[in-house]
């Protein structure tokens, strides 16, 4: 599977963003699509759920940095759930799991405060 | 499982969507030699970030410039050349993306996770070819 399906899920002040596939360079456009929908100011909290995702590379990391960016410049605070163990050791390799802390699920990364 | 390595060399063009074609045929040889995940994992990304480095940053996307790709798949290890028209650069050059000041750069990981995946990492004089080497991992 090579193409990568977003799927919307809005929350009060939240919304969940549901990834399904591969996050490779060649889809990081889609990515930053969506991304771009969910703008920085119109919600408190976005979750990227990446348990459907078994792959991400570094042009689709460029775009959760940014992302990231965003949402803190708005002061709001994006989290990311469901991450596989291949891709939680790329993040590891990395230093972006000290960006992005992971939560199991998405009701955790909902949940947690600060 | 086969008897005899499977090699190949494939010309690419310039273009991200040729990027998937090579990925399909290197996973289906790593299938034939039953690698594990975390094997594929690691050849798939490797092999993503050195093209998608020739493609963008070697030939500039240019179309009449093409990447090369020559694979080798055995029992115990891989080996991966990429190599553009591009002018080449250095990689000692590239700012290191794990440095506290560098962490929330959005680019420049491409070598980084080559070098992090990967057994043996080496580029020519040039900078335009860069030959990869997994050990299978057991």
């Amino acid at each position: 599977m090579n193409t990568l399906e977003i799927q919307i899920d809005e929350r009060p002040n939240a919304a969940v963003a549901h990834l399904r596939g591969n996050a490779s360079n060649t889809e990081a456009e889609t990515l930053r699509a969506a991304l771009l929908e969910l703008g920085g100011a119109r919600y408190d909290r976005v979750v990227i759920d990446l348990d459907a995702v078994q792959f991400i590379a570094s042009m689709a990391l460029a775009e959760l940095i940014e992302f990231h960016k965003v949402m803190h410049k708005a002061g709001g605070r994006l989290r990311l759930c469901g991450v596989h163990d291949s891709v939680a050791d790329l993040f590891k390799k990395t230093r972006l799991i000290e960006v992005f802390p992971l939560y199991d699920s998405v009701d955790a990364a909902l949940e947690e405060n600060g | 499982m086969p008897r005899e390595k499977i090699a190949n060399q494939l010309e690419l063009a310039s273009r991200f969507d040729e990027v998937a074609r090579a990925e399909r045929e290197v996973i289906g040889a790593l299938q034939a030699y039953a690698y594990g995940e975390t094997d594929v994992f690691a050849i798939k990304l490797a092999l993503e970030e050195a093209l998608t480095n020739a493609i963008k940053h070697g030939n500039n996307l240019n179309p009449n410039k093409r990447v090369k790709l020559d694979y080798e798949v055995g029992p115990q290890a891989v080996t991966l050349k990429v190599c553009d028209e591009g002018q080449g650069f250095r990689p000692g050059d590239v700012p290191d993306c794990t440095a506290d000041e560098n962490i929330e750069r959005p680019s420049g990981r491409g070598v980084m996770l080559m070098n992090a995946y990967m057994s043996e990492v080496q580029f020519n004089d040039k900078g335009n070819c860069v030959t990869m080497i997994r050990r299978r991992d057991n």
